[in-house]
């Protein structure tokens, strides 16, 4: 962040945006319910956050709070810009997100998905299956026309690594 | 003794729910004297209810990367075009963001009743282009400071730019007063004639500043600031009231517009 605050902002913005565009996009998804706006919604915050960089303190939180702050906010504008007056709708958002818990929830799982992603085909694979899909350990063998035990030992691994790369994302202790 | 690798394998089963109740209630027997289990059991722990946790996926544009990057780029340019030549203290990239706004707040101590503010813009003349203007970066139209109607110092900072789709307002400032919880500010393009009875106005949008009173916004609109050349930002005490409810207080800053 002072890199970007002091101008030398070009592999520092760049890294930000390649480590948080995804769950951001998630975001817009879950707040917004349209790709078009969920994608301004991204761009709108990484702006902001150049914009704001200068004003960041790290006493006061992590990157990652400030940044899905700057996007929760971005959010809301853009649900505004929907209606020339605030829907009742907007202002069930702005409670929503005015609530610490179930937006910091959020903000996990998607961060989670993003680690998720980071992982070998067949870790991460094995997971979806299971947790997108719905599908049983049994139907992944036959899915993959592997051994249930294949699919058992793919399981843990991947959740080993799931684990290693939420630990390198700050997401577990 | 079931063999530590498959004991581990049925673990990661066991944590995410993948054994039927019987093989559940066999592992949950075995987790009770298998120290190693629970030791990997509490590791594991975390990303399983990260798991839980994540919503559908949601797989963002190939080109999202290249589109932030040229936005944030875009900004760039825009704040370094919108800095005016007669401060050169803060002709340097992102001045807006970095200006102190100094108009003391006593300007707004002795307003009666709401909070209300209006900043009045005589849009009276294009930008011509000091650049080359593309589709994605727009031609900046307005760049022109806020003010109360004292004459006082900035109260915000205001570039139109206009796009192949419409027009985009960016609005910033630290002067605006936080509102209370229902009212906002809001954003209108304002024709001759305007009147009460008698509206010649387009909402570009509403806003209100975050916590630390910072207002950052970005408007879209389609309506030609030609056409509507004054621009004011009121107060709106009112959520259900479509047109002004609020009263007027600021007025522009004339000597701040670009001119051809």
């Amino acid at each position: 962040m002072a890199q970007i605050a002091s101008g030398e902002d070009g592999p520092a913005l760049e890294a930000l945006v390649d480590r948080y565009s995804g769950p951001l996009f998630g975001l817009g998804m879950r707040m917004l319910n349209d790709r078009g706006q969920a994608e301004e919604m991204v761009q709108d915050t990484f702006v902001r956050l150049w914009r704001s960089a200068g004003r960041y303190d790290p006493a006061r939180g992590s990157v990652r709070t400030f940044i899905y702050a700057i996007a929760r906010n971005a959010a809301i504008d853009q649900t505004r810009r929907r209606a020339s007056r605030p829907l009742p709708t907007v202002e069930r958002l702005e409670d929503h997100v005015d609530t610490d818990e179930p937006f910091e929830r959020l903000i996990l799982g998607l961060e989670v998905r993003e680690a998720l992603g980071t992982l070998s085909d067949k870790h991460r694979e094995t997971l979806e299956l299971f947790y997108d899909e719905d599908l049983s350990q049994p139907q992944i063998a036959e899915r993959l026309q592997i051994p249930l035990g294949t699919v058992k030992t793919r399981s843990h691994h991947a959740l080993k690594a799931l684990r290693q790369a939420m630990e390198v994302r700050g997401l577990a202790a | 003794m079931q063999p530590e690798q498959d004991s581990h394998a049925d673990l990661t089963a066991f944590l995410i729910g993948a054994l039927d109740d019987r093989e559940s209630a066999a592992f949950a027997n075995h987790l009770r004297t298998c120290a190693s289990c629970r030791a990997e059991a509490a590791a594991l722990g975390p990303a399983v209810d990260g798991l839980e946790l994540m919503p559908e996926r949601q797989d963002p544009p190939p080109d999202l990367r290249s589109r932030v990057l040229a936005a944030v780029a875009d900004a760039a340019t825009e704040d370094e075009r919108a800095a005016a030549p007669d401060r050169p203290s803060e002709a340097q990239p992102r001045a807006i963001a970095r200006r102190r706004w100094q108009l003391p707040r006593l300007a707004f101590a002795g307003l009666a009743g709401a909070a209300a503010l209006v900043a009045a813009f005589l849009i009276g003349s294009n930008v011509g282009d000091e650049g080359v203007t593309t589709p994605e970066r727009g031609r900046v139209e307005l760049a022109a400071n806020l003010q109360t109607p004292s004459g006082g110092g900035d109260e915000g900072r205001l570039v139109v730019r206009e796009f192949e789709s419409g027009r985009r307002i960016s609005f910033e400032s630290d002067a605006l007063p936080i509102l209370p919880k229902g009212e906002f500010y809001e954003l209108w393009f304002v024709a001759a004639g305007d009147s009460p009875s008698s509206p010649n106005r387009i909402s570009a949008g509403t806003f209100h500043p975050n916590q630390k009173g910072i207002s950052d916004v970005i408007l879209h609109a389609a309506v030609d600031p030609s056409l509507f050349p004054m621009v004011e930002i009121t107060s709106e005490p009112d959520a259900t009231d479509p047109g002004v409810s609020g009263p007027v207080v600021a007025e522009l800053d004339a000597g701040d517009l670009l001119q051809n």
